[in-house]
């Protein structure tokens, strides 16, 4: 088995599990936000404020952030591997899936600190 | 046999269908089975299979050559609207961020959602996530063993189109109809 050093998790069956279970996190939190959302028309920021300061809703946001990010770079790392290749580009397809891969992946640090500050920050 | 070319690789030509052709193009865990990403490249002379022709993989250059199954286009849709929602997310966390910082950054993004830009992003990410939810849910399904045939397979990506249009209909109507 060939491990992938720009894989999240270097092996294929970690990275599919991973890929599942913050689908399901993911899944679960857009049902909630986007419900809240909905059902609340004319949305006030006391009342938005309000729901993202419930421990359950941080708690829950954090774990959407941290599974957004697994879910972006296992994501962005299969398409890269997909498409950016040797046979299709020649030898310069590996400089390029390097450079995209490591962009990816400083984009989606980038995005989780970036949540992180907004939710914890003040 | 005919023109010397021996039988099995005539067989060999007849097995390579339109489904052997798409294998591919389903989506399996592609960190699990990325070498069996393989088919033989036709013969450009006589086609027909070389035998004991080195196995390539499958590149953009070569799908062109073939027709789109509605299971490739659901493929190839769930990764688009992936990639939508990943350069989406800065457009979420800006919003997520301003509307948090006070009264004042609320009401700026609410006035930024209500222009004719605003909506079109509102609704573009919206339509992204309606897709890339409803086909993850059918990846999810088809993980516990449903539809693994070429039949299931085609049936769930038609469900799949079926209900992201029905969500993306709702949701151009809910930014576009609504304040």
């Amino acid at each position: 088995m060939v491990s992938q050093a720009t894989a999240l998790s270097r092996t294929g069956v970690s990275d599919w599990i991973i890929q599942r279970v913050s689908a399901i996190v993911l899944a679960a939190y857009t049902l909630c936000v986007l419900g809240f959302v909905v059902m609340n028309p004319g949305l006030d920021y006391q009342t938005w404020s309000a729901y993202f300061n419930h421990p359950a809703i941080e708690i829950f946001t954090m774990l959407a952030l941290i599974a957004t990010a697994a879910h972006a770079w296992i994501g962005m790392w299969t398409i890269g591997s997909d498409y950016l290749r040797e046979h299709l580009m020649g030898p310069v397809a590996t400089g390029l899936r390097m450079i995209y891969q490591i962009g990816c992946v400083l984009i989606t640090i980038a995005y989780l600190l970036w949540g992180i500050n907004i939710l914890w920050g003040n | 046999m005919c023109f010397g070319i021996p039988a099995d690789c005539l067989l060999q030509a007849n097995s390579l269908s339109l489904a052997r052709l798409a294998a591919p193009l389903f989506e399996q865990p592609a960190a699990l089975f990325k070498t069996s990403f393989r088919y033989i490249r036709l013969s450009n002379e006589y086609g027909l299979v070389k035998q004991n022709s080195r196995p390539i993989n499958v590149g953009i250059v070569d799908l062109m050559a073939f027709r789109w199954p509605v299971t490739a286009l659901a493929s190839i849709a769930h990764r688009i609207a992936g990639v939508m929602l990943f350069v989406g997310i800065a457009f979420l966390l800006f919003a997520f961020d301003t509307s948090l910082s006070g009264e004042e950054g609320f009401e700026a993004i609410k006035s930024m959602m209500v222009s004719p830009i605003g909506k079109i992003i509102t609704w573009g990410l919206l339509s992204a996530l309606a897709y890339h939810f409803v086909a993850g849910i059918k990846h999810l399904l088809m993980d516990t063993g449903m539809g693994e045939t070429l039949e299931g397979g085609i049936f769930a990506a038609r469900a799949t189109l079926f209900f992201s249009a029905i969500l993306i209909a709702v949701a151009a109507i809910w930014v576009f109809q609504g304040g």
